[in-house]
């Protein structure tokens, strides 16, 4: 990822700031996590996970494809929010998916026909410029 | 393992330094760690991110529960130092909210 943040302004000329940084590496780690937390043990961990990263010049696509079992969690709009004021009510688990999908302008996620799971991970470059 | 360093310190207030990623594999331990303070008698706690590489919700989850128990005890929980890619994951959630940050550990200390 260090990598891809180092070459981004070579290519496009300009790079994305800290925080778009942040939310979509977060986005990342969420989905990499789901898959090796949920996915791959219930598949016995032969799941064949694989991520490849496709850059333009309007957005970075993330699509993480994996063999494991399918993900059967509908997405959430967002984290889930509580009251500040009120911090015995907020959930210690279950976050994941509703803060990736905060974090990105798309998040998709299909089992194929041929028994895949596919997460589609999108985030817009042009809301990097703010 | 989040290699935590707890510091007890004379002014009532324990500091906790996470190392590193607190993430799924992390978070329990680190829990155990700051619940750990809190029933020693040490609610009043600081949490220094400044050399946590990466937060995610399973992480968030921890400080949560760590906040949790120090309330229950009558104490407080606050952050210092928060890198960038926490400091996103704490504005999404809104937890931003619910954990007051300082610049750094002394500026927490200090901090009402």
């Amino acid at each position: 990822m260090d990598r891809l943040w180092w070459e981004l302004p070579l290519r496009l000329g300009h790079g994305p700031d800290a925080t778009w940084r942040g939310e979509f590496a977060t986005a990342v780690g969420e989905i990499a996590a789901n898959i090796v937390r949920h996915a791959c043990p219930a598949a016995g961990d032969l799941c064949d996970a694989r991520l490849a990263i496709l850059v333009n010049r309007v957005a970075i696509v993330a699509r993480f494809t994996d063999r494991g079992a399918p993900c059967v969690a509908p997405i959430p709009a967002g984290p889930p929010i509580r009251s500040a004021e009120a911090p015995w009510e907020w959930p210690e688990a279950g976050l994941g998916l509703g803060l990736a999908r905060a974090a990105l302008d798309d998040l998709g996620y299909e089992r194929t026909a041929a028994g895949e799971n596919r997460w589609t991970l999108l985030k817009r470059l042009e809301s990097a410029d703010r | 393992m989040t290699g935590t360093v707890i510091e007890h310190r004379n002014d009532a207030i324990t500091t906790a330094r996470p190392h590193g990623h607190l993430d799924y594999l992390s978070a329990s331990d680190f829990k155990e760690e700051l619940l750990g303070a809190v029933e020693a008698g040490w609610p009043r706690l600081v949490v220094d991110l400044s050399a946590v590489e990466f937060v995610d919700s399973s992480g968030l989850g921890a400080l949560i529960g760590g906040l949790k128990a120090a309330r229950a005890a009558g104490g407080d929980r606050r952050l210092a130092a928060v890198p960038d890619q926490a400091r996103v994951v704490l504005s999404l959630t809104t937890l931003d909210r619910m954990f007051r940050s300082y610049a750094s550990v002394e500026e927490a200390v200090a901090g009402n």
